[in-house]
Parts: C-alpha cells; structure tokens; sequence
C-alpha cells in the first residue's frame, strides 16, 4: 500500500504528470467558477470563518508597506500644513461672514419646519470607525472599518465621509465590517439629480468615475447639477449628498463625488 | 533513504524568498492600490518566471492554496485567483518546454500572449455581464508596465539563480 502510494507520488515528478495536474486543477478551478459555488452556503460558511483569519494574517505581513505608506503620507501631510495654513487665515475672515449667514440661514429653516409642521427626516444616530484598508483591483473597491458585530453593524448601512456618501456596509464580522464603495461595479444607489428631483439609478465603474443610467428627464441634466441619495427603495435615507454630474457624453453622463476615497481616514456608519 | 524527485534549480533559501515575496505582495494588496499597476498581474509574472526552473509537484498545489486564500481575502469568487494564478504556471511550463529555459524571446512571447489573453477575456466579461467598457488606455500602460516589470524580474531571477550553480 505504502509503495504504491509512493509509486504514485514519485511518478508525478515527470514533466507529463505534472502538466496533467496543472491541467487537472486548471479544470477543476475553472469548474468551481462556472458552477456559481459563490453562492452557496458552503461558500458562505468558508468565507465568513476565515476572510477575517486571512484579512488579520495579510495585515501583519503587509504592515511594512502600510508603515511605510503612512510615513509617506504624513510627510505630505506636513508640507501641505504649511500652505493651508496660510491660506486659512487669509479666508479666516470671510469665512466668519459665511458661517454667522450659515447659522441665520439654519435657524431660519427651524423656524419655517416648525411652521410648516415638517418633521426632519434625516436625522439618525451615527458610529464613527477608523478606515483599516481599502481593498480593489480595477473594479472591486471596498474598505475595512474598524466596526463589527460587537458595535451593532449591520449589512446595508450607509456609509458617510465629512462630504457626503461613500458606500454602504457589505459584510460585517466580528469587529470589522467591509463596506462596498460606490465606485464599487456592484454598487446602485437611487439617486435625485438638481433641486428638480430627477429620479435615476447610479452605478459604479471602478477606477472610472461612477455613472448614471435609467434617467427619466435624461436631457433636463446639465453639468455641475447636484446628486444626493432619493430615499427610493429604503436602502438609504434621502438628502445625502454624493457629488455633481461632471460631464455628459451621448451615452454616458459620469459623475464627480464630493469625497475623495482615498483620503478617508474615518468614516460615519449611519444606523438606517 | 529519501530520494529526490526531481533536481530542482532553486535551493531552499531561494525557493522561501520566492514563498516569502509572493505572499508578501499578495498581502500588499490591501493597502497598495493603483489603476496603471495590477498587482494580480505581478503574481503572474513571478509565477510566470517560476514556472520555467524545476519544482516539486506540492509548489503547484500551493499555488493553486495561494489562489483561494487571496480569493478569502479579497472577496473574489471562489476558484477565481487559482484559476489565474495556474494559467500563467502552465503557460510558464509550456513556454520552457518549447524553448527551453533561457531563450528570452520565445518566453516573452508567451507572456505577453497570456497578458493578452485575459485582458481580453476580462473586457469581455465586464463588458456583458456589467455593461462596463474597459478603459483601454489604463489597460494598456497596466501591460506595458507588467511586461518591462517581467524583461527586469527574469534578468534579475537569472541572476538569482545563477547564484547557486
């Protein structure tokens, strides 16, 4: 028994056996892929008992490059200070006239909902969680926040930067979560477009900017219009801001988001 | 007393550091992001490289458990990354058989065949099942980079062979 077994393992060492294994699992692999096996509970048991192991262990072996990344990035940092600084105090004055306009201009719409007997809507408690990583090849873009299971995370919540949306929680793990981004080629978001509220569907294309599709008052739409979320199928609330339409090609009217992804240190995770 | 099954060209110090690298920027890819360098592509080209020196019949079956653990990671279908990552190997093993190790040009060739092949294949498939046009000029500098990083990571993978004989 014993020398057949090793009959069998020393056979394999010349080139033809060796091809026909690489053949072998070529086949097998490319089989695992057609049949859909992703979307069995099998797959989903596998994934969700080990994604966090292998996410921990590649962080451990990637934390050269991650310290590395953010020793760079705080010397960039440092040297934009300098600049920023300057130009603030020079805006500092204006912006003390545009913020006492901005407190009259909230206090006045209190005062118009109250009349008017509105309620606001758009009010929800929020968690705030440190970005971990963003994960993508050229069309699967998502980040790792540090908030799971344990902080009462659920699959769906929208994901919100200092701007505007950023994505919304796709799996959630022990004491991490996975957000897809709305770059993400899986992400649609029902969107309104200009103070018109025209209805539409926005889809992600990877590295390019996300675009619209399915809008209804397609010729209405013009560059610089602003598009936040329509509340539309309860996935997330309505009036949070996303981005403006940034250019209109025949087939394609692309937009801009307001966030800059990849600068987002942490993020708000809004319980809706 | 244990016999070996094949004479391998790398010896174990060699073989770890490319087991060491692979999975290190394998891990890279939660961190480092670019959309003119695909670091799956990376993978390719060392698994490429690898493939034409001689190795044990366990590498391929670790290459095929290095493809499901990235699968694990990155969220990608099941199969998917193995699938890749055992293209190139056989690629890498046909194009040395053909050739012979060494014959720089022919070994190119392959590669740049392979690169081809699935970029093609992956406009495809974005382009039916997503309704995504591939943004062609991004794809072209990821292959044009992906192959000078070849031409410099054989020559330096010769060297580094070249060492132990």
């Amino acid at each position: 028994m014993r020398n057949n077994r090793n009959t069998f393992f020393y056979s394999l060492s010349s080139k033809s056996r060796k091809l026909i294994l690489i053949t072998s699992l070529l086949v097998f692999f490319l089989i695992l892929v057609l049949s859909r096996f992703d979307k069995s509970n099998l797959s989903n048991s596998i994934r969700a008992s080990s994604s966090e192991l292998s996410f921990n262990l590649s962080s451990i072996i990637a934390s050269p490059v991650k310290l590395m990344i953010a020793g760079y990035n705080k010397i960039i940092d440092i040297s934009r200070v300098y600049q920023e600084n300057e130009e603030l105090r020079e805006l500092q004055l204006s912006e003390s006239i545009s913020f006492q306009e901005i407190i009259e201009m909230k206090l006045k719409i209190e005062e118009y909902e109250r009349l008017l007997n509105t309620f606001n809507d758009n009010e929800f408690n929020f968690k705030t969680a440190r970005v971990m990583s963003k994960i993508s090849n050229n069309y699967l873009n998502s980040i790792t926040v540090t908030s799971g299971k344990i902080n009462d995370i659920k699959p769906g919540m929208p994901i919100l930067g200092l701007k505007g949306l950023v994505g919304f929680v796709d799996q959630v793990r022990k004491s991490t979560s996975v957000a897809i981004l709305l770059s993400n080629i899986s992400s649609r978001i029902p969107v309104s477009i200009s103070n018109h509220s025209y209805q539409a569907i926005m889809i992600g294309q990877g590295f390019k900017n996300p675009k619209i599709v399915f809008a209804k008052d397609r010729d209405s739409i013009s560059v610089g219009d602003t598009i936040s979320t329509s509340g539309r199928g309860g996935i997330f609330p309505p009036f949070i801001l996303i981005g403006k339409v940034s250019s209109i090609n025949d087939n394609e009217i692309e937009v801009e988001l307001f966030e800059n992804i990849e600068k987002l240190t942490h993020v708000r995770i809004l319980e809706y | 007393m244990k016999t070996q099954t094949s004479f391998i060209s790398l010896n174990n110090f060699q073989n770890s550091i490319f087991h060491f690298l692979f999975i290190f920027i394998l891990s890279s890819q939660i961190i480092v992001t670019s959309p003119y360098l695909n670091i799956f592509y990376i993978l390719g080209v060392m698994i490429f490289i690898r493939a034409e020196y001689e190795y044990n019949w366990k590498l391929i079956l670790l290459i095929s458990f290095y493809g499901l653990y990235q699968d694990t990671l990155l969220g990608f279908q099941f199969g998917f990354s193995s699938l890749f990552f055992l293209f190139f190997f056989f690629l890498g093993q046909i194009s040395s058989l053909l050739s012979g190790t060494g014959s720089f040009l022919i070994n190119i060739y392959f590669f740049v065949f392979g690169i081809f092949l699935l970029s093609i294949l992956e406009g495809f498939f974005f382009f039916f099942s997503h309704s995504i046009i591939i943004d062609f000029y991004k794809l072209f500098i990821n292959m044009i980079l992906t192959i000078i990083l070849f031409l410099f990571a054989k020559r330096f993978f010769n060297s580094f062979v070249s060492l132990n004989v």
